[in-house]
């Protein structure tokens, strides 16, 4: 399988299991409307950092 | 509570009540560990002399998180120590995913004494009644 595929799929498991169990473990009474924003906030801020991040790595390589 | 969270994730829920969460734990932990070690991942035993030219402070601290997953790093770690007759899952240093591998046991490791320490703080620790009484409060304001 292609390498590039196998590390992004990777990525978002592990993004997904780090945003899932923080919000879950961490907010221990909230109720499930804000969880679950909770989680697609948190899962956009890493996917987004990670992303910056990526494009960071890129141009440094070209330079 | 504290020994049996590190051996099983999500126990220290599991016996306060949050069935659910704790199973959630349990099953999203263990599949991120064992996806790695299907990768080839595994704990390796680190260097510990550092006088000896493979010491490595980046392999030490790996150890350790990945040995948070109590249970499943233990088994993972057997052939590494005890030798290849012991090995109960995958093992192959040289696997070309290995590396991805023990990212993902180091994310399960990581994420279980994120567990433990809340599950602890949650039911265990001495202001948990106050931490209970603001939480709603706390999580209509909170943004972060």
């Amino acid at each position: 399988m292609n390498t590039g595929v196998i590390y992004v799929a990777s990525l978002i498991f592990l993004i997904l299991v780090v945003c899932s169990v923080y919000t879950l473990a961490g907010d221990d009474n909230a109720p499930a409307g804000v969880l679950i924003r909770k989680f697609f906030r948190r899962f956009g801020q890493l996917a987004g950092l990670l992303a910056a991040l990526a494009v960071v790595v890129h141009f440094l390589g070209i330079l | 509570m504290l020994l049996l969270s590190w051996l099983i994730p999500g126990y220290g829920f599991f016996i306060n009540g949050r069935k659910k969460r704790a199973i959630f734990f349990f099953v999203i932990l263990q599949a991120t560990f064992l996806l790695g070690c299907a990768l080839r991942g595994s704990v390796l035993m680190p260097v510990w002399n550092f006088r000896d030219p493979a010491f490595n402070l980046v392999n030490i601290l790996t150890f350790l998180v990945q040995m948070f997953n109590g249970g499943l790093g233990l088994i993972s770690l057997l052939p590494d120590v005890v030798g290849k007759a012991l090995a109960l899952l995958p093992y192959q240093e040289d696997y070309v995913w290995a590396d991805l591998g023990s990212f993902f046991l180091l994310v399960s490791g990581g994420m279980n004494y994120f567990v433990m320490v809340k599950a602890y703080d949650h039911f265990y620790s001495e202001n948990r009644e106050i931490s209970r009484e603001k939480a709603p409060e706390k999580v209509e304001g909170d943004r972060a």
